[in-house]
C-alpha cells in the first residue's frame, strides 16, 4: 500500500479505535425505560410520571417459601426477613413477623389521644365510659389480659388498640407460626420493597440476587424460593429477549455471511462488507453517549436495527467490482444515487430527534449519525482498503439472474397498483384494531409466572398495580386532610365489596387539623373526673383505680400533635415515606388499592366525591395512554419525516415525477407491509413503527437504485446488488420474525415483509415510470 | 394406664435417685419432678382462678375446665364470670365465645404471653429444659408435697412476671400462683 493511502486511513482507524476504547471504557448504558416517557414539562400530571418513572408499584417482590415442613418454612421466612432487613437494598421487609417494638409503642401510646380515630366529643360522656369499662372488665377474665393490664388504668377506653390496629391491621394474610402463609399452610410468604427503581432493571436484578443469595444462606436444603412481581418480571423478559436475540443473531451472521460469501466467493469482501455498520455502531454510540451522558440499552437495540440498511451500502460496490477500474471509480460510479438514498434515509430519520421523548431522540440522533458514518467509511474508507486492480466481473449465473430480474412484465405496475390500493382499503376496513395499547400483550412472560403471581398477589392482599388513589396537594398537611376526606368513601366502597382494602397515609398519621380537633373534644380535668365517677358507680372497680387516664387526658389537652418530624428514625417513618412523595409543586401520595371487584363503581365513587387533589388512576389505562402518547409521537415523527424524505428526494432528482415515481414505491411497500401484519393478526405497536422506519430506509435506496440506469453490465450489477441486499436483509428478518417473543417477532415479521415488499414495488414500478437516465443526483 | 403403674415407675425413679451418690433422702429434684409431671400424660381437671388486680375492689373469681394433651394442646373453658374458650394449639391461640366469630390470634405476636405459655406447657408436659431455659428454678418439699418456683430468666417474660409459684401433690399440679410485675397477682387451684 502507498503511503499516501496510509495517510488516508489512519484518521480512520484513530476515531474507529477512539470509540472502541470510549465504548469499553466510559461507555453507560441505562436500562431505565423513564427515558420513553416525555421529558418532565413542569405540568399537573408530574405526580402520574413521577410515579410511572420510579415504577413504585414495580418495587414491591412477592416471595414465598416452599418444600420442607410448616415450621422449617416459618423458619426459613424468619431466618430470610432478618437477613434482608438490614439490607439497604429494601426499604420494607414483611413477612408477618414484622411486630411493632416497645419504645415506638411508647411513642404512639404517648399520643393516643391525638390519634385515635375514635376519640371525639361523646367519648368520654359518663354513658360511654361505662359502656368502655364495662368490656374492660370482660377482658380481664382472659388468660391473656395480662398484656392488656398494665395499660389500663391510663387508657381505660383502649385507644392504643385503636392507634395500632392502624399499623398492625388485623387482617392480611394467614399467619402461622406467626409469620405470613398461603391459607393451605404450603407457603411461607412475604412482601418486599426495593429501594430501587421498579424500572432500573440491573439494580433489580442486582437485588433479586441478593433475596436469593440470602434465601441460600438461611433456608436449610429442600426449601425452595419463588419470586414474583414487575421489577421480577422486568428482568425476566430482558433476559429471555437477550438470550434469544444472542442465538437469532448467530444465526442471522451465518446465513448473511454465507449468501456473501456464495455471491462474491470472498472472503475479504465478506470482512470488510461488516466494517460500515460495525464502525457506524461505534460511532453512533459514542456519539449519543457523549451528548446524552449515557446511551439507553433499548436506544443501541432499536438504534443497530435501524441502521442495518447501511449492511446494503458496501453490497453495491462490491457488485460492481469488476475489475474493469480500481475501486474508487467503480465507487463514484453509483455515489450520486448511493448518496441521495442516505441524505433521503438521514432526512427521515432526523425527524426522530425533534421530540420530547429522550428515547427518541436518542434513537434519531443515533440513527442519523450511523447512517452518515456508514456512508462515509463505503465512500472514503472501503476502496483504500481494497488493491488498485480489484475485482472480477460477476458469474454467469449471477448475471442471468440480474439480466431476468430486470424484465418485468408489462402488467406489473397494474399490477402492484392494484395490490396496493387493496392493502389500503384493508387498513381503512381495519382501522379499529390497527393499535396494540396493552404493555401486557408484547410481554414474553409465561403464562404459569402470570397465574402465581396473582395467586401470591391474592394471598398476601397485596395490592395490584393497577389500580390507585392520587391525592396531590401543595404542603403535607393539606395532603394528609386530603387523604382523611376521601376515606369515608373509600370506607363505603369496602364494604359495599367493590373494593377489597386500602391503606391512606392518614391513618397513621393524621393532619394537624384533624389530631387539633380530637384534641379540642378532650373534656377538662373537672368534668372527666365527674363522668368517670358517675360510669364506676355500679362496677367493681376501684374508685381511685383510673388516676393515670385522667391526668394522661389533661396532658394531652395541651400537647403537640405528632409530625412526620417527630417519627424521624423510627420504624413508623420506614412504613410512612414510601406511601409519600414530593414532586417540583407539592407532595403527592399513592393510595393502592387492593381486590377491586367494581373497577367502574370506585373510579365513579371516588370522582363522584368530588375531592379537590384526589382521583382514581387505572395504572394500567395510565400506562397505555403513556404508550400511545410514544406511539402517536413516533408516527407524527415519521409523517414529518416522510415529508423530509419528499423533499430530498426532489431536490436530489429535480423532477416532481421522478420524485413521485422514487417515493411511490416506499409508500405502496409501507401500506401493503402493514395490511400484511394485520392479516397476520398483528397489533401495531412502537416495535412496528420503528420497523417501519428501517424498511422506509431501505425502500428508498432500492426504488432509488432501481433508477439508476446505467445500462448494460453497470444495470446488470446494480440489480445484482440489490438483489442481495433483499435476500439477505428479509432473510435476516424472517429468522427474528419466527421468534416467539412478541418484540422481536413484531420487529423481525414488519421488517422481512416490509423489505419484500419494497423490492417488489420497486421492481414493479421501476419500467411503468419510464426509467430515463436521471441518475444526475444532486 | 393405671395410677398403680405409674406410682411404681414413679418409685423405681425416686428409688434410682436415692442409690446414685450423693444420697439424700426425701428430696426431690428437677429432673424427677418433670419426670412423674411427664409420666402424668394428659390432664383435663375443673379450677378456679382468683384474681387479686390492682383496678378491683374485691377479687375476681374465673371458674372452668383446664385441659391438657400431649405435647403442646392446652385449652381453658371458662364457666363463670362468662362462658369463653381458649384453646392454644401449637403457635395458635383461638378465642371463641358463644355467638360470636372465633378469633385466631399467633403468640409469635406477642413473645411475653407465648413465653408465658411455653412455660405452663413444659411443666404440664414435664419439658424440664424448657423450663431451665426460660426461668431460673427453686424446687423445695418432698416428692409428696413440692412447690416450684420459677423467676424469669428473658427481659421480654420479666417485665410482665415477677414470678411464678406451682404447688403439687406427688405428680400432680394443684396450684398456680402468679405476681405479675403491675403488683397484680392470679391463684388457679386444679382440683
Amino acid at each position: 500500500m502507498t503511503s499516501a493511502r496510509w495517510l488516508r486511513i489512519a484518521p480512520w482507524l484513530l476515531v474507529l479505535a477512539g470509540c472502541l476504547a470510549w465504548m469499553s471504557g466510559f461507555l453507560r448504558v441505562e436500562s431505565s425505560l423513564s427515558v420513553f416517557l416525555p421529558a418532565e414539562r413542569g405540568r399537573a400530571g408530574d405526580a402520574l410520571l413521577d410515579e410511572l418513572r420510579q415504577g413504585r408499584g414495580a418495587q414491591v417482590i412477592l416471595a414465598a417459601i416452599s418444600g420442607g415442613s410448616e415450621s422449617e418454612r416459618a423458619a426459613a421466612s424468619r431466618a430470610l426477613a432478618d437477613a434482608l432487613r438490614s439490607d439497604p437494598a429494601f426499604s420494607f421487609v414483611g413477612n408477618g413477623a414484622d411486630g411493632l417494638d416497645p419504645a415506638v409503642i411508647e411513642l404512639l401510646f404517648e399520643h393516643r389521644y391525638l390519634l385515635s380515630p375514635n376519640v371525639d366529643a361523646q367519648r368520654f360522656t359518663a354513658e360511654s365510659l361505662h359502656e368502655q369499662l364495662q368490656r374492660r372488665l370482660e377482658t380481664l377474665s382472659s388468660p391473656a389480659s395480662v398484656l392488656e393490664r398494665r395499660f389500663l388504668p391510663a387508657d381505660p377506653t383502649a385507644e392504643l388498640s385503636g392507634v395500632l390496629q392502624a399499623w398492625q391491621p388485623e387482617q392480611g394474610p394467614d399467619r402461622r407460626h406467626g409469620v405470613w402463609f398461603s391459607p393451605d399452610g404450603e407457603r411461607a410468604l412475604l412482601l418486599l420493597r426495593t429501594r430501587a427503581e421498579g424500572f432500573d432493571l440491573d439494580r433489580q436484578q442486582r437485588t433479586l440476587d441478593q433475596v436469593r443469595a440470602a434465601f441460600a444462606t438461611a433456608a436449610p436444603t429442600g426449601l425452595t424460593l419463588a419470586l414474583s412481581g414487575p421489577g421480577v418480571f422486568a428482568t425476566q423478559s430482558k433476559n429471555t429477549i437477550e438470550r434469544e436475540t444472542k442465538l437469532i443473531s448467530a444465526l442471522d451472521a451465518i446465513f448473511a455471511a454465507t449468501l456473501l460469501l456464495l455471491a462474491y466467493r470472498s472472503g475479504r469482501r465478506l470482512l470488510l462488507a461488516t466494517l460500515p455498520l460495525g464502525g457506524a455502531v461505534l460511532v453512533a454510540a459514542t456519539v449519543v453517549d457523549l451528548l446524552f451522558d449515557g446511551i439507553h440499552g433499548i436506544t443501541l437495540a432499536f438504534g443497530a436495527t435501524l441502521i442495518g440498511v447501511a449492511m446494503d451500502y458496501p453490497v453495491h460496490l462490491f457488485s460492481h467490482l469488476d475489475g474493469s477500474a480500481p475501486p474508487r471509480q467503480r465507487l463514484a460510479k453509483i455515489w450520486p444515487t448511493l448518496r441521495l438514498g442516505v441524505i433521503t434515509t438521514v432526512a427521515g430519520y432526523a425527524a426522530l430527534a425533534w421530540t420530547d421523548f429522550p428515547g427518541l431522540t436518542q434513537l434519531g440522533v443515533f440513527a442519523v449519525t450511523g447512517l452518515l458514518c456508514a456512508a462515509a467509511i463505503t465512500r472514503w474508507l472501503l476502496p483504500d482498503l481494497l488493491p488498485e486492480s480489484y475485482g472480477r466481473p460477476l458469474g454467469p449465473w449471477a448475471l442471468a439472474i440480474a439480466s431476468g430480474a430486470l424484465r418485468a412484465p408489462r402488467a406489473a405496475p397494474l399490477v402492484a397498483a392494484a395490490v396496493a390500493v387493496a392493502a389500503l382499503g384493508y387498513i381503512v376496513l381495519q382501522r379499529d384494531r390497527i393499535w396494540e395499547n396493552d404493555l401486557a400483550a408484547l410481554s414474553p412472560i409465561p403464562e404459569q409466572a402470570r397465574h402465581l403471581d396473582q395467586e401470591l398477589r391474592e394471598q398476601l392482599g397485596a395490592a395490584d398495580v393497577r389500580d390507585l388513589v392520587l391525592i396531590r396537594a401543595p404542603d403535607l398537611e393539606t395532603l394528609l386532610q386530603r387523604s382523611e376526606a376521601a376515606e369515608p368513601a373509600l370506607t363505603t366502597l369496602q364494604r359495599g365489596g367493590a373494593l377489597g382494602g386500602f391503606d391512606l397515609p392518614s391513618r397513621y398519621l393524621p393532619s394537624q387539623a384533624r389530631q387539633r380537633q380530637r384534641q379540642s373534644s378532650l373534656p377538662a380535668g373537672q368534668e372527666l373526673a365527674t363522668a368517670l365517677n358517675a360510669a364506676l358507680e355500679d362496677l367493681p372497680f376501684r374508685p381511685d383505680a383510673f388516676q393515670p387516664f385522667l391526668q394522661d387526658v389533661e396532658k394531652a389537652r395541651a400537647q403537640a400533635p405528632l409530625t412526620l418530624e417527630s417519627l424521624a428514625g423510627t420504624p413508623l417513618e420506614l412504613r410512612l415515606l414510601p406511601m409519600l412523595g414530593r414532586s417540583g409543586d407539592g407532595w403527592h401520595a399513592f393510595v393502592p388499592l387492593s381486590g377491586i371487584k367494581a373497577r367502574a363503581t370506585v373510579a365513579d365513587t371516588i370522582a363522584g366525591a368530588g375531592i379537590t387533589g384526589v382521583a382514581y388512576i387505572d395504572m394500567r389505562q395510565a400506562s397505555s395512554d403513556m404508550v400511545a402518547g410514544f406511539r402517536d409521537e413516533a408516527l407524527d415523527r415519521m409523517l414529518w419525516g416522510a415529508g423530509a424524505v419528499v423533499l430530498c428526494m426532489w431536490l436530489g432528482l429535480r423532477s416532481l415525477r421522478a420524485t413521485a415515481a422514487a417515493a411511490i414505491p416506499v409508500a405502496a411497500a409501507v401500506v401493503t407491509d402493514v395490511a400484511l401484519l394485520l392479516a397476520l393478526g398483528e397489533r401495531l405497536s412502537l416495535f412496528h413503527l420503528i420497523s417501519l422506519l428501517l424498511v422506509i430506509g431501505m425502500g428508498i435506496d432500492y426504488s432509488l437504485f432501481f433508477r439508476h440506469q446505467a445500462g448494460g453490465d453497470d444495470q446488470r450489477q446494480t440489480v445484482h446488488a440489490l438483489l442481495l441486499c433483499a435476500v439477505s436483509s428479509s432473510g435476516v428478518f424472517a429468522l427474528l420474525g419466527m421468534s416467539q417473543l412478541p418484540v422481536l417477532r413484531a420487529i423481525g415479521l414488519t421488517a422481512a415483509l416490509g423489505v419484500c415488499a419494497c423490492f417488489g414495488f420497486a421492481w414493479a414500478f421501476h419500467r411503468a415510470t419510464g426509467a430515463s437516465a436521471d441518475a444526475a443526483c444532486l | 394406664m393405671t395410677i398403680g403403674k405409674t406410682r411404681l415407675r414413679l418409685s423405681a425413679a425416686l428409688l434410682l435417685g436415692l442409690l446414685l451418690p450423693p444420697a439424700w433422702a426425701g428430696e426431690l429434684t428437677l429432673e424427677q419432678l418433670m419426670a412423674g409431671l411427664r409420666a402424668r400424660g394428659d390432664i383435663r381437671a375443673q379450677f378456679v382462678e382468683t384474681k387479686h388486680l390492682a383496678v378491683l375492689r374485691g377479687v375476681m373469681e374465673v371458674r372452668g375446665t383446664l385441659e391438657f394433651r400431649q405435647p403442646d394442646y392446652l385449652k381453658r373453658e371458662h364457666t363463670s364470670p362468662r362462658a369463653e374458650i381458649y384453646e392454644i394449639e401449637a403457635g395458635t391461640i383461638t378465642i371463641s365465645q358463644p355467638g360470636k366469630a372465633s378469633k385466631q390470634v399467633a403468640l409469635a405476636d406477642f413473645p411475653p404471653l407465648a413465653a408465658f405459655i411455653d412455660s405452663l406447657r413444659a411443666i404440664l408436659s414435664g419439658d424440664a429444659d424448657t423450663i431451665e431455659r426460660l426461668y431460673r428454678t427453686e424446687l423445695s418439699g418432698t416428692d409428696q408435697a413440692w412447690t416450684l418456683t420459677l423467676t424469669p430468666r428473658d427481659r421480654n417474660l420479666a417485665d410482665y412476671i415477677d414470678w411464678v409459684k406451682l404447688e403439687g401433690r406427688e405428680q400432680r399440679l394443684i396450684r398456680i400462683e402468679t405476681q405479675e410485675a403491675i403488683g397484680d397477682r392470679s391463684v388457679l387451684e386444679l382440683k
